[in-house]
């Protein structure tokens, strides 16, 4: 097995995942812990995070293709 | 010169040509929405022809029918996936749901996006390298293919019934509110055009059709939100401003709703959504399009860029939806309900932004969504039927007698999934997308995922694992909300998961985990031992 596929693969997995489970568990525990409105109240905290984590999925899937043709 | 530049020409007169219906409608007499719309709908069925007609010229065999011949570059096979993906749920669906719920519509977007690097990291160079048509090539790789093309073909076969029943029924809702055909018209027509276009043309004429209308859906989202903000001074919270004031739930909607109320369903929709777009099989289709591994990988990593792009102009669109159209009167009947149904959401909203032409465009872009996607659904299960089911029937499968059988294959599926959607016409089919996601999160996705990293699996592993994902999505949806109490009108569920990929897709990696793990068979060792030289390959 190549180690450096098998590593690039599992990092870029996980860190999906703990992405994607940050932004859940984060949704989930809004209004538990009362969400941070920004902009003037408009808009919280939480939708600030989904449109990050929504850019991070884009830039990781980025780097996978250009690292695993490196 | 080349099918592929005859192709983009195509693709660019589909353009032109709706450009010019556009300026046609503008000028007739006042232009209003159905004249318009009319001009709109017969450029995308002239369109659609003219691409097919084009193809069918380069449709020479098997390979071309199927898959393009490995000739689709990644650029055009990122916006095929784009296209395939996005269908007119995502778009109208999405927008409604954050119309009706705001925050929650994000759950679902993440949902969605979150499983294209999945696809990335873990299956989309691994199939290309070792398939030439479909997943179950994958797995005839080390284990016994004639068992396990049936089973795949089974499970394909019933995900790709359910996806087009939802998207038949919902087309045909659609473009009854549209264009203002009957439903049976409505259907009929999606079916025939469908039919006509792959059986043309096949996979070229296809991915064609899919590019066209990615780049159209991406230019409407561009232009809806461009001109929503514009509305707001470009101040997003002054457009957020306004939503929150319009709607009944006001900061309810910067919140997700349904999260902290059941857990346990977000979850598996979750599971559901980022794992099952992995298992979809005219998802994985599209892989074989490209020339290698690489070019797989690389498409993909544009189709995420697109459908990300897409969902975050879809936040601009639906809070814009809030601010403009739910407190118009315009737009709701005498009852106080949105006309068309909160699925049109979008429709009104365009033409608020763009008035009738506007509106009318919108319409044939859902159209030509509804279309790409059907067409891609209906290959994929050709595909399934001519190579997975029939192939060692027929003496020359790659040649004649194959491209034969695939367009005959897709006759059939065309037709049954025709005459399904007329039969469901009055019938909530809303759960068969979450079922079709459900069994290529739980059968597919685990047989596949364990096949390409799990050296100890057998065939005996996959048909059992394969079997339990695909009886348990099947029958945990029947005792869930969307069938038991929705359609069955009991009172309470006897499975409050909805959809139960929580349960199912768990059991199908314990399954084949424990199946493998108690085979001793000779024929289990080889495949355990051929797991070696497999992975390489997969990697080349």
């Amino acid at each position: 097995m190549s180690d450096r596929s098998w590593r690039l693969r599992i990092t870029c997995t996980a860190a999906l995942l703990i992405a994607y489970l940050g932004f859940f568990g984060a949704s989930a525990l809004a209004p538990l812990t009362m969400s941070s409105p920004l902009l003037g109240g408009s808009i919280s905290l939480e939708m600030m995070l989904g449109v990050a984590v929504m850019a991070f999925f884009v830039a990781i899937t980025g780097y996978y293709a250009y690292a695993s043709e490196a | 010169m080349g099918v592929s530049r005859k192709l983009g020409y195509s693709g660019i007169a589909v353009a032109t040509l709706l450009q010019v219906c556009s300026a046609a409608a503008g000028t007739i007499g006042g232009a209003n929405s159905s004249s318009a719309a009319e001009w709109f709908f017969i450029a995308i069925v002239a369109g659609a022809i003219a691409i097919s007609v084009v193809a069918a010229r380069s449709a020479k065999a098997t390979s071309d029918f199927l898959v393009a011949g490995g000739r689709i570059t990644p650029l055009q096979n990122g916006f095929a996936l784009a296209g395939d993906f996005m269908s007119a749920g995502a778009f109208l669906g999405l927008s409604a749901l954050i119309f009706n719920s705001g925050f929650d519509g994000m759950i679902y977007a993440i949902g969605y996006l979150a499983s294209w690097p999945l696809v990335i990291f873990l299956v989309a160079g691994p199939l290309k390298n070792l398939g030439r048509y479909t997943m179950a090539d994958v797995l005839s790789y080390r284990f016994d293919g004639r068992r396990v093309r049936l089973l795949v073909a089974i499970i394909s076969l019933t995900l790709v019934v359910f996806y087009l029943i939802a998207q038949m029924v919902g087309a045909g809702q659609v473009i009854q509110l549209m264009f203002g055909f009957s439903y049976p018209t409505s259907v009929v027509i999606v079916g025939v055009l469908m039919i006509v276009c792959v059986m043309a043309g096949g996979m070229i004429a296809t991915t064609w059709v899919q590019i066209v209308k990615a780049v159209l859906m991406l230019l409407t989202g561009i232009v809806l939100a461009f001109l929503t903000l514009r509305n707001f001074g470009y101040d997003l919270s002054r457009l957020f401003g306004a939503a929150l004031a319009a709607h009944p739930k006001a900061s309810g909607i910067l919140v997700s709703q349904t999260l902290p109320k059941a857990p346990w369903s977000g979850i598996s929709l979750g599971l559901a959504l980022i794992f099952g777009t992995a298992g979809l099989p005219h998802i994985l289709m599209r892989f074989f399009t490209v020339k290698n591994g690489r070019d797989a990988i690389r498409s993909t990593a544009w189709a995420t860029a697109l459908i990300g792009l897409f969902f975050l102009l879809l936040f601009p669109i639906g809070y814009g939806a809030i601010a403009l159209v739910m407190k118009d009167p315009s737009y709701h009947d005498q009852s106080g309900a949105l006309i068309g149904g909160a699925n049109t959401v979008s429709i009104h909203l365009s033409h608020v932004l763009g008035g009738d032409i506007g509106m009318a465009f919108v319409c044939a872009v859902s159209f030509a969504t509804i279309i790409a996607v059907v067409a891609g659904l209906t290959l994929a299960g050709a595909s399934t039927i001519s190579h997975d089911l029939l192939r060692s029937t027929s003496s020359d499968p790659d040649g004649k007698k194959g491209l034969f059988g695939a367009r005959m294959a897709t006759l059939v599926i065309g037709t049954v999934a025709t005459l399904l959607a007329l039969a469901f016409r009055d019938q909530n089919v809303a759960y068969m997308l979450g079922l079709a996601f459900a069994l290529a999160a739980s059968a597919n996705f685990p047989i596949l995922l364990l096949s390409l990293y799990w050296p100890k699996l057998t065939t005996a592993g996959v048909i059992a694992g394969g079997c339990v994902g695909f009886a348990s999505s099947i029958v945990f949806t029947i005792l869930g909300p969307a069938i038991w109490v929705k359609t069955f009108g009991f009172a309470a569920p006897l499975v409050s998961l909805d959809p139960p990929t929580l349960i199912t897709m768990p059991l199908t990696f314990l399954v084949c985990w424990a199946v493998s793990s108690r085979d001793r068979s000779k024929k289990g060792a080889e495949e355990r031992a051929a797991f070696g030289e497999q992975y390489r390959r997969s990697l080349a």
